[in-house]
């Protein structure tokens, strides 16, 4: 009998030891924090933030201003804590537009000099600075090193205070075998990388074109700037995360005319680029040419504001660590110049007044514990999703809490409709901890879990945390024919449904708080 | 003296011009039906914020017309996808898709005998995936999809000009295709058992225009080249080979839901046999 009890007890440490890593420590969630997920206190947050009073919530806008006031109104009124005294994490977007100076001069050997047309002959990027210089050209192949795979354009070549050329691409892009051919989609191909290292490398200005032997059009294209063009107009601009400045140089695409100057024809480039790619060795070289460049642009800050709220951990050891809970509060505004008998406002009541409601209800359920969970709670709603993940960005940038102590990141967006009982998990492969947490913790709440979206990985605000190495799992019932319609109302939101997603939620980042071990992330991309 | 001169000149120049000349036009008889093999492939090239995207897409596509009526000078069709596959590879995608849903659906075509697109809308409706835009939109193929004819007859090495702009109904709006095309008769040969007027073209075109689709507001300006051969067998009026390509930069813009510049540069190659 003895023995017996032995045996069992051992086999239920062993057990124990296995399955330490998912077992519940700490303070439980109490019944009442789980009562106040409710269906009354959903929709009352969900009707106002999906009103058309807020003009769908566009990013930036009066509207979106209103929402962010809403939430930080409910964070204040459940005892949910400011951040460094505020509830806004404030970031600015911006837009670029063309200034008033760009020019390019070619000056040759004998000192004559030629000067090219903006749009024909060249083109400014969109993350050209606002410089000028009169520097030697040099030529710098594809402009690319790549040690690892044993390729440099700059090895031996001095650049510094020098304007660099280089071809858009890499050597042998049709070649499956390259490690720069076009679908690997190496980021040594991208315009940005080419300007990144002509930087590194000291360069002055930097002038790409499309290489002459595989591009379907010379013509400088770079960036469509709307003050060039007849019928772009200016407001389609796009909005950019206006972070602290990068290091920027004059940095232009240029065309025919411009290799023409400078190679003599086309042909000749195209012959050098075939000995390059031929040999994989690259060819760089001074040329006879020097360039005055100058490039200028304006730019225009929009602030923008996430909300944040923080619950301070219990456990001593471990409330300098958070668990974030987040979703989007923008959407993507009104039609102008519609018809007054037609509905012109995006509501997004489910993209994304859903995940708010459940952001705003998670940090309710979680405030009205006596006992708070060891690890610390941040609640974000983000702005400038729906314009690129920019809110979410903006915090991963520039976080109110170290990254490193951030343990995990738990997404709603699009939470309240399709059958009652469904639910898609998001993320489940890359974080299978956050994963499997869930799944348990929905044997209290009775959902149909999904795992068929995960294609959907990159398209909300978890993924800016998943590419911080941060684990994540993203909460969806999944998309709507009134997706980005005017018909996403809130009348057509299940409100008990959006509760039991909440509920699953909140008992699943109560868990992850309380957890001795941090969960991972097996891949970020 | 003087003026009988002019008056047999005259007679003489009129008698050439006319001497072997074709009228072209086409004659699609009602109740009966063509069959088009239609292949082409674009390469595509699209640069957003830095990033350049290059996209190979070839589309095989079986599509029967058939004559409906014929009132004044519009001819009325219409059009059934018997296939339709398009085949996407980039560094994002790679993948080959077959618009079942589109299969067997009429699309009603109107035009005129010269080749002019009056109309193009669905009988039978279809869901419209993101796939079926631009070039692959199952409608906005037949606004090119027949030569236009020049309204006057043509000699076998006749060259002549079309310059009228098209205005393509296409994602909630409106593009004119403005083309400055030359054409010219290569005379007469056998082509797939047709006795066929062969005609060669080059030129330029322009193309602008807006439109707005699910609170996307776009804008297109651009321009591109042409140039081609097609065989037109005059005699039962009806195409029976077309050899096109084309190039085209054109820069995309989005505003209202999200806003966007996209400059885009295509090149289209694309053959159409009658088939049946």
């Amino acid at each position: 009998m003895k023995k017996g009890l032995l045996f069992l007890t051992l086999l239920f440490l062993v057990g124990f030891g296995c399955n330490v890593f998912y077992t519940q420590k700490g303070p439980q969630p109490s019944s009442q924090s789980f009562e106040t997920i409710n269906p009354v206190a959903a929709e009352k947050h969900l009707a106002f933030l999906a009103s058309d009073s807020l003009l769908g919530r566009d990013t930036p806008s009066p509207g979106l201003e209103l929402a962010a006031e809403y939430i930080a109104g409910r964070f204040a009124e459940y005892g949910v804590q400011p951040v460094n005294d505020s509830y806004f994490h404030n970031f600015n977007l911006s837009q670029v537009s063309l200034g008033d100076s760009n020019t390019l001069e070619l000056i040759d050997a004998s000192g004559k000099t030629k000067a090219f047309r903006i749009k024909r002959d060249y083109m400014p990027y969109g993350m050209t600075a606002n410089g000028k210089t009169l520097a030697p050209v040099v030529f710098a192949g594809y402009g690319i090193s790549a040690p690892e795979y044993d390729y440099d354009d700059y090895a031996g070549l001095d650049v510094k205070g020098k304007v660099v050329f280089v071809f858009k691409r890499g050597p042998q892009q049709e070649n499956p075998a390259s490690p720069f051919h076009l679908k690997k989609d190496s980021h040594y191909l991208q315009a940005k990388y080419k300007i990144d290292n002509a930087i590194e490398h000291g360069a002055a200005a930097v002038l790409i074109t499309s290489d002459p032997l595989h591009s379907i059009s010379l013509k400088p294209r770079g960036f469509a700037w709307p003050s060039l063009y007849k019928f772009i107009p200016d407001n389609a601009l796009p909005f950019t995360l206006a972070m602290e400045e990068d290091e920027k140089i004059p940095s232009i695409q240029v065309g025919k005319k411009v290799i023409q100057s400078l190679f003599g024809s086309v042909d000749e480039l195209k012959s050098i680029q075939k000995s390059i790619d031929s040999t994989m060795t690259p060819n760089s070289y001074p040329l006879d040419s020097r360039a005055l460049l100058q490039t200028s642009t304006d730019r225009q800050l929009f602030p923008t504001r996430n909300v944040v709220g923080l619950l301070k951990g219990s456990d001593p050891a471990v409330q300098d660590e958070v668990v974030v809970i987040g979703a989007h509060y923008d959407h993507v505004g009104f039609i102008r110049n519609a018809p007054a008998e037609q509905d012109s406002i995006y509501n997004g009541a489910d993209d994304n007044a859903s995940g708010t409601t459940g952001v705003l209800l998670a940090a309710h359920a979680f405030a009205h514990n006596e006992i708070k969970p060891g690890r610390s709670i941040l609640f974000i709603a983000f702005a400038g999703e729906e314009k690129g993940l920019y809110g979410s960005k903006a915090y991963t940038e520039t976080p109110l809490f170290p990254l490193e102590k951030t343990v995990a990141m738990f997404n709603m967006d699009m939470i309240g409709r399709n059958h009652p009982d469904s639910l898609t998990l998001i993320g489940y492969k890359r974080s299978p901890d956050l994963s499997k947490i869930v799944k348990k913790q929905n044997k209290k709440v009775g959902l149909t879990l999904a795992y068929d979206r995960e294609f959907y990985f990159g398209n909300s605000d978890h993924a800016s945390f998943a590419r911080k190495d941060i684990p994540v799992i993203f909460f969806c019932t999944k998309e709507t024919p009134d997706l980005h319609k005017v018909t996403d109302h809130a009348d057509k939101i299940d409100y008990h449904k959006l509760c039991r997603v909440v509920r699953l939620l909140y008992l699943s980042a109560w868990y992850t708080a309380n957890m001795d071990e941090r969960p991972v992330l097996t891949s970020k991309n | 003296m003087k003026n009988l001169f002019y008056v047999y000149l005259i007679i003489l120049m009129v008698s050439l011009a006319f001497s072997g000349d074709i009228s072209l036009q086409y004659k699609l008889e009602p109740g009966s039906s063509y069959k088009y093999k239609v292949d082409s492939s674009v390469k595509m090239v699209q640069e957003m914020m830095g990033q350049e995207n290059v996209s190979d897409i070839k589309s095989d596509v079986l599509v029967t017309l058939t004559a409906d009526s014929l009132k004044d000078e519009t001819l009325f069709l219409h059009a059934v996808y018997e296939d339709f596959v398009i085949d996407v590879s980039s560094a994002r995608i790679d993948t080959t898709l077959s618009m079942q849903d589109l299969l067997n659906k009429r699309i009603k075509v109107e035009m005129t005998k010269w080749g002019n697109t009056l109309d193009v809308a669905t009988i039978d409706t279809f869901p419209k995936t993101q796939m079926m835009q631009g070039g692959s939109d199952p409608e906005q193929l037949f606004y090119r999809f027949f030569p236009k004819l020049p309204v006057e007859s043509v000699s076998q090495d006749g060259v002549w000009q079309i310059t009228d702009p098209d205005t393509i109904e296409t994602m909630g709006g409106k593009v004119v295709v403005t083309p400055d095309v030359e054409y010219t008769a290569m005379g007469t040969e056998t082509w797939n058992g047709h006795e066929c007027l062969k005609v060669k073209y080059v030129g330029d075109l322009t193309l602008e225009g807006e439109g707005s689709q699910q609170g996307f507001n776009f804008f297109m300006e651009g321009d591109g080249s042409v140039e081609g051969t097609y065989y037109f067998d005059a005699k039962q009026g009806v195409v029976v080979q077309i050899d096109n390509s084309s190039t085209q930069d054109v820069t995309i813009a989005i505003t209202g839901q999200q806003n966007l510049t996209i400059p885009q540069s295509q090149v289209v190659s694309s053959k159409t046999v009658l088939v049946e």
